[in-house]
């Protein structure tokens, strides 16, 4: 059973904001847009964020489609993180839901369904900044067991947002002002800069079977989900056990080794705990053969988005004809990207990573078209 | 200003991505009739709400069976009069 990735839309930005006005000032990626009138509680930041991949000519078109159709919201949480916001700041993120029936994830996921003619199953799935890889796992199973002809994926958190920005922030998990001053950039695997950037993030992704399949961008070879057992549940083992046993479960579901993989995106948050982790873990699967980018310091951590978000921007680069390296390397390096890589031709593996709190990893394999 | 106009201008704002074919042909026409589902009818009596100005409390009594019952719940208990047209509205909850 093939199934292919036949069309996608993303959101993200490479601008930055420094937001002065919240308890731990950081740097963010965002659309003010989405922003504008929240405060009334009638108009939804991430309702507003979605509303920038749902393309309505797609939609129609989807909906005029046959075939048996789901669609998956991968939320990275069961609500949106906009609500209850009992941070005390008043600010231009400040605002409250008036209907806490439409922060819930399920209740959007089915009104969006609706409009993406997915009237055969609706999922939503809650895990973390592991999700939109996550349930690519999802994807293959609908295919593969149920006879699905076509999953819709819509993925997007409400990363920027007043709860989320002081978690991040009083967790020490992103970059501050503090750091920024100090001269800290975002990067990832160095030994100098670090770190990330929250960002907001969508993508819309449509994955259908050859029978119903038009204009391929991409096939999905695998994906596969793990889990480890750990002393911290917001973290990552330093050996890299988690990102081992989903890397290994996708190669093995695709049935192919890891010397065909060409490209490996890694969920490359930049952290202390992710470097050690995502990089023991790439060593035991490749045996230091491989090549590897990260897209967090460039559009920023975009939470549940980020797997399939950043896998979509990958694709999008590589048919330009290029790797991007990682940004704010201080080392030349050519395993964790410090410069682009120019690459050509088409048929390219790439394994993409994705690791969420409570211990979720996530990875799928993707063949370039 | 047009309150059927209102309406179906509303009909864009209140439900997710688009209408979906979702329309008022009448003041009179039955609310199960325009293709609203129930949260985009709730979302419209909130928004009506912000137009009119009438309190958050007085909504909860919103109980409508027709796009007119709406509109007349609404100049029952407005605390204000609603903008003269379409744009200056939408612009209120947009």
């Amino acid at each position: 059973m093939n199934i292919y990735l036949t069309d996608y839309r993303t959101a993200s930005t490479t601008q930055t904001e420094m937001m002065e006005d919240i308890p731990y000032p950081q740097r963010v990626h965002w659309f003010a847009d989405t922003y504008k009138n929240a405060q009334t509680g009638l108009v939804y930041a991430p309702h507003k964020l979605a509303e920038k991949v749902l393309d309505q000519n797609l939609l129609e078109n989807l909906r005029s489609r046959p075939g048996k159709t789901g669609f998956i919201l991968a939320a990275g949480n069961s609500h949106f993180a906009g609500v209850h916001n009992k941070t005390g700041i008043d600010n231009r993120l400040t605002y409250d839901y008036k209907f806490l029936a439409l922060s819930l994830t399920q209740v959007y996921a089915g009104r969006i369904a609706q409009a993406g003619g997915a009237n055969d199953m609706v999922i939503t799935d809650a895990s973390a900044c592991a999700s939109s890889l996550k349930v690519m796992m999802n994807v293959a199973e609908m295919f593969r067991m149920y006879g699905f002809d076509r999953v819709i994926v819509l993925t997007l958190e409400d990363a920027v947002s007043n709860p989320v920005l002081k978690f991040f922030g009083e967790s020490k998990a992103c970059l501050t002002k503090d750091q920024e001053d100090q001269g800290i950039l975002p990067s990832a695997f160095d030994d100098v800069n670090y770190g990330f950037n929250i960002g907001q993030g969508a993508a819309l992704a449509v994955f259908e079977n050859a029978k119903h399949a038009r204009n391929s961008k991409a096939q999905l070879l695998s994906a596969y989900s793990a889990s480890e057992i750990s002393t911290n549940a917001i973290g990552q083992r330093e050996d890299g056990q988690g990102f081992v046993r989903a890397a290994a479960g996708a190669l093995k579901m695709a049935n192919i080794s890891s010397s065909d993989i060409r490209i490996v995106k890694t969920h490359g948050t930049g952290t202390k705990s992710n470097n050690a982790s995502e990089k023991a873990a790439l060593q035991q699967i490749f045996h230091r053969e491989f090549i590897a980018t990260s897209y967090k310091q460039r559009i920023g951590h975009t939470m549940g988005a980020s797997g399939l978000l950043e896998t979509c921007l990958l694709l999008d680069d590589m048919k330009k004809g290029i790797v991007p390296g990682i940004p704010n390397r201080t080392k030349q390096d050519k395993v964790f990207l410090s410069n682009d890589l120019i690459i050509g031709g088409k048929g390219h593996n790439i394994l993409s990573l994705a690791a969420g709190m409570g211990n979720i990893y996530s990875a799928a394999i993707f063949k370039t078209l | 200003m047009d309150k059927l106009e209102l309406f179906n201008a509303l009909i864009g704002v209140v439900t997710p991505v688009n209408s979906m074919g979702a329309r008022a042909n009448s003041l009179g026409d039955s609310l199960g009739d325009t293709g609203l589902d129930s949260l985009d009818l709730l979302m419209m009596g909130i928004y009506l709400g912000d137009i009119y100005g009438v309190p958050e409390e007085e909504l909860k009594l919103l109980q409508p069976t027709t796009v007119n019952d709406m509109f007349d719940f609404m100049e029952q208990r407005k605390t204000k009069e609603p903008p003269a047209t379409i744009q200056e509205a939408l612009e209120m909850v947009l």
